[in-house]
């Protein structure tokens, strides 16, 4: 099991020539538009940490995927970093962005108790079921992916409920923007992560097809998580 | 191969069709909340409207209520007053012309008060506190039964004159209930004022009345939708024979 997660992963990141380059123009192009918002923000004194920490989850995901591509292409095993670095450290940093975006206490509470969840099930993966040097954390990332899905729906289902935002278009919210790309993103990419591990008999071909299709997604997760803040400056003004 | 393919085809379909049930999730809750947005862009044009309506109303009213108050002023004060004068000036004593100039002067100060109450932004200018002690001074003027006006600040200050017309007009036809139906003997107003919130009371001795029925209702009910259009509360507490509090609370 072990050796085949290792095959599996070395053969995902073995298909990222293709589109990889693209995906990584498409994190810095998110980590462009976001620097420049915080910065004319900054100069105006107007930039919220919820901004700050969208715009640091995007400036680590582009630290992690250069390292793990120097990795690589350095012959080594970089499944440790995404282990590290995307399932778990990534996701509890969405996780903060979702806590500081929802207004309910009792979802606040739920994101609490469901971050020492994770962490708990992450420790129990590593030490009993999948070795953390050497298997994609797949089981985690289902349910990392199952956590964030479930909170992005309870916001957007939250906006509708409540009643909120009722004096401007909800194109025009960031938190909106955010929480609808990253409910699409990680509602099918838990599949491509799961693939990896659980079926066994996919080729090279195949999986490459899979991980492009994943990387369009993320990328345009992180194009849409830099410039979400741009949104407000398109709300229709009222002339009347 | 062929099983792999279609466990990719599986794979990628349940993918595609994942996303595609969170965007249609995502265009449903955009469509209800456009529709919501519609509906309260509606709701808040009726409610403007229904404020814009109150507000004529109670001008209207404020009017009349001033147009009634100086005809009978100028029948039952200054009328008498200058007929008092004819009968003094047709007297021959010399001391019937001083007699006379301080009558004019009298009439002079009545007349001028008087067209100060009909100037149209008179009430507008008018503090909050004076226009309490002066609708009191009229009733205790009127001979009709005797007024007590405490308050416990200073100067009490309405920014928005659209609010303080509604409150003028809510008290004006509290005390005009009071005359009209309680037979008080007296009639006492108490004022005070936090910083965010307006205090009223307006208490009389009189009959009272039971709060909970019909023929009183629609009176009542008319002062507190005026109470809240301008987001204030208004609470009567009555007893048949136990006189009548009228409770005002308005956030400034």
């Amino acid at each position: 099991m072990v050796g085949r997660s290792v095959l599996r992963i070395a053969v995902s990141l073995e298909s990222k020539p293709m589109s990889l380059s693209l995906y990584l123009v498409s994190i810095f192009l998110g980590l462009a538009g976001g620097s420049y918002y915080a910065l004319t923000k900054f100069k105006n004194g107007q930039q919220s940490g919820i901004q700050l920490l969208l715009l640091g989850i995007i400036g680590f995901v582009a630290c992690f995927e250069l390292y793990a591509i120097y990795l690589y292409k350095q012959g080594k095993h970089n499944v440790l970093v995404y282990n590290i670095c995307f399932f778990y450290i990534e996701t509890f940093l969405l996780l903060a962005y979702l806590y500081g975006i929802n207004v309910s206490k009792k979802t606040r509470q739920f994101i609490v108790y469901f971050c020492c969840t994770y962490l708990a099930w992450g420790i129990i993966n590593t030490v009993f079921i999948q070795d953390i040097q050497l298997a994609a954390h797949s089981y985690s990332f289902l349910i990392a992916s199952l956590g964030i899905v479930s909170f992005c729906l309870l916001f957007i289902f939250q906006i509708a409920k409540n009643n909120e935002f009722l004096d401007k278009p909800l194109w025009s919210i960031p938190h909106f923007w955010n929480t609808s790309i990253l409910l699409i993103f990680y509602s099918s990419a838990f599949l491509y992560f799961i693939s990896l591990n659980v079926l066994v008999e996919l080729d090279l071909a195949l999986v490459k097809v899979l991980g492009s299709f994943n990387r369009f997604v993320a990328g345009t997760m992180y194009i849409v998580l830099g410039f979400s803040f741009f949104a407000p400056m398109f709300q229709p003004t009222n002339h009347g | 191969m062929d099983d792999n393919s279609l466990e990719l085809f599986f794979i990628l379909l349940s993918g595609i069709f994942l996303m595609f049930l969170m965007s249609v999730f995502i265009v449903a809750i955009v469509i209800i909340h456009r529709q919501r947005q519609v509906k309260n862009r509606h709701r808040v044009e009726l409610m403007k409207a229904d404020y814009e309506k109150t507000i004529l109303n109670v001008e209207k009213e404020i009017r009349e209520e001033t147009l009634l108050y100086v005809s009978q002023e100028l029948h039952d004060n200054i009328g008498q007053m200058l007929s008092l004068t004819k009968l003094v000036l047709n007297n021959p004593e010399p001391t019937s012309v001083q007699e006379g100039k301080k009558l004019i002067n009298q009439i002079i100060k009545e007349v001028r008060s008087l067209s100060r109450s009909i100037n149209k932004d008179y009430l507008k200018e008018l503090r909050f506190d004076t226009f309490l002690k002066e609708e009191l001074d009229k009733i205790e003027r009127s001979g009709f039964c005797r007024t007590k006006f405490t308050h416990a600040t200073a100067v009490v200050e309405i920014s928005d004159e659209n609010k303080k017309l509604i409150l003028i007009r809510v008290v004006q036809e509290c005390l005009n209930n009071a005359i009209k139906h309680a037979s008080p003997t007296c009639i006492t107003i108490n004022l005070a004022c936090s910083a965010t919130e307006l205090e009223l009371d307006i208490a009389d001795d009189g009959v009272g009345f039971d709060p909970s029925q019909e023929s009183t209702g629609l009176g009542l009910r008319n002062l507190q939708s005026r109470m809240e259009a301008i987001d204030g509360h208004i609470r009567f507490l009555s007893k048949p024979q136990e006189g009548t509090l009228v409770s005002i609370r308005l956030p400034i």
